[in-house]
């Protein structure tokens, strides 16, 4: 599924990161397609394996996010372990984006307006 | 196996006795047929024979309708015997379905395959790889602490060492965790509302937006920042079949990172994030880096250590834009008076990035990397745009 307000998923990571990149302003829309090196951070100029760091950094502040602030549950067979793995790989690449990062955490946790 | 390498010589002597011992088998007789079939279709789940049996008795059928005198016959099923065993598909359908195999795969992450190794200026060889993967975690992670251990081990046996071209034993155990700042936790109904909200957000209710945003904040509030740690350390070997050459692995790393939340404080306000990584490593050179062509070729440690620090500078336009500086240092432990010599032991590279969401960047960088040969400034100015249609 494509980046959509509708989806619960996409809509919770989108406020997630607005506030942490301190831009509460963004448009959904627009914020889809932010690449993940702007929201790691430390990724411009950065090693591969800083990078790669720096992504799992951000994945584990992405997966509290969800399952203690937005308190949605992991998708069966998944565990923090799946989700930080998994969000970490997106993160570390830099041709992707937020959308594609939403495609992950919709993966990887059930929402409350889910069966 | 015998009972169908059998079975097909009775096949082709018998439709030999129905003519003369000595006469060619006639073209196009072939009462047979029927059993070849039957035989065919009951190819036995055995390890391995099903893999002969069919060939075999395909053989024996196309045998029968050509013109080959029963010696022939039989050196033609010894050659299509003899192929089929040679075909690294036998000896790895007997692998996977043996008895030791099914004992050993539920408990160990092992995986065994036969391989044709082709070699330089030499004839093929079959080789056993042969690969071990295994981790042990915890279910869940305590308290914000994870770690994990890693073995891996793989390779390539060969029934005589030396026609063995690749790693005999390639192994390597590593340890890795990391732990973070923990989160405050809301209810399941306020997370619930959370979400409602951020949907309403996200389709352009303002109020909603505002809501839920200030939820968030007063949620994290109680965290001045946000810290995270991972470490890894691991150390390995690997060596051909003769162990005349052996290569040790050595490597480990210690990262960290914080993000300063707290607004009261500056740098808090000013949203900064700063990481640091310090690591050591076992370089094994190929012929060439700088390093090879100077004259040395030997593998070696080198120490590595990169901070970096991110400040947000609030908006170009409409867009957002980062400040990043990196800094990367590398050192090579106990360099050779060559490698000292010809200036390659030690390598500087600082980088200044305007960063931007959508990729648009500006950088400037000066020193060199450990490819590098010497030192220059670079100023790029680009755009990385990725075809994304939301």
């Amino acid at each position: 599924m494509s980046w959509n307000s509708n989806n619960r998923a996409h809509a919770c990571l989108w406020l997630f990161e607005v506030w942490y990149c301190r831009q509460e302003d963004t448009p959904f829309s627009e914020a889809g397609s932010w690449k993940t090196e702007f929201l790691i951070r430390l990724g411009g100029g950065a090693s591969g394996d800083f990078a790669t760091n720096s992504a799992q950094a951000h994945a584990t502040m992405v997966d509290q996010a969800m399952s203690k602030i937005f308190r949605a549950k992991y998708e069966a067979s998944k565990t923090t372990s799946t989700s930080i793995s998994a969000m970490t790989a997106v993160l570390a690449d830099s041709s992707k984006t937020m959308a594609d990062l939403g495609e992950i955490v919709d993966e990887q946790f059930r929402f409350g307006n889910e069966l | 196996m015998k009972k169908y390498f059998g079975i097909c010589t009775a096949i082709l002597l018998a439709s030999a006795n129905a003519y003369a011992a000595d006469e060619p088998l006639s073209p196009g007789f072939n009462p047979f047929s029927t059993l070849i079939a039957e035989e065919k279709e009951n190819c036995p789940e055995t390890p391995g024979v099903q893999i002969l049996c069919a060939p075999l008795l395909d053989q024996t059928s196309g045998l029968l309708s050509q013109t080959v005198t029963p010696g022939q016959a039989l050196d033609s099923l010894k050659m299509s015997a003899r192929t089929s065993i040679s075909n690294t598909d036998f000896p790895n359908d007997k692998t996977k379905r043996s008895a030791a195999n099914s004992a050993l795969t539920p408990s160990l992450p092992l995986s065994l395959e036969f391989k044709d190794i082709d070699r330089e200026n030499s004839a093929s060889v079959i080789g056993l790889e042969y690969n071990i993967d295994y981790t042990i975690e915890p279910p869940q992670p305590l308290q914000g602490l994870n770690y994990n251990l890693n073995f891996k081990s793989e390779g390539t046996i060969t029934k005589t060492a030396a026609e063995n071209p690749r790693n005999f034993i390639d192994s390597k155990l590593e340890f890795s965790g990391y732990r973070h700042s923990m989160f405050g936790s809301l209810t399941d109904d306020e997370g619930e509302t959370l979400q409602a909200l951020a949907t309403e957000a996200a389709s352009g209710n303002e109020s909603a937006r505002i809501t839920a945003l200030d939820l968030i904040a007063k949620t994290l509030a109680p965290l001045n920042g946000y810290y995270f740690i991972s470490y890894g350390v691991e150390a390995g070997i690997e060596s051909d079949q003769e162990f005349n050459f052996t290569n040790k692995k050595l490597g480990g790393y210690l990262f960290g990172k914080y993000d300063f939340w707290n607004r009261r404080t500056l740098l808090g306000r000013l949203g900064v994030t700063t990481g640091l990584r310090l690591g050591v490593q076992n370089i094994d050179p190929s012929d060439e880096t700088p390093r090879a062509i100077a004259g040395d070729n030997s593998d070696y440690m080198r120490a590595s250590a990169e901070a970096a620090l991110a400040v947000p500078l609030g908006s170009m336009g409409e867009h957002p834009l980062v400040f990043v500086a990196n800094y990367r240092a590398y050192r090579e432990i106990s360099a050779s008076n060559t490698v000292k010599s010809a200036n390659l032991d030690r390598y500087l590279l600082r980088t200044f990035a305007l960063q931007g969401p959508y990729g648009m960047y500006v950088s400037f960088s000066s020193g060199r990397q450990p490819f590098d040969l010497t030192s220059e400034d670079t100023v790029e100015i680009g755009l990385k745009w990725y075809p994304w249609s939301p």
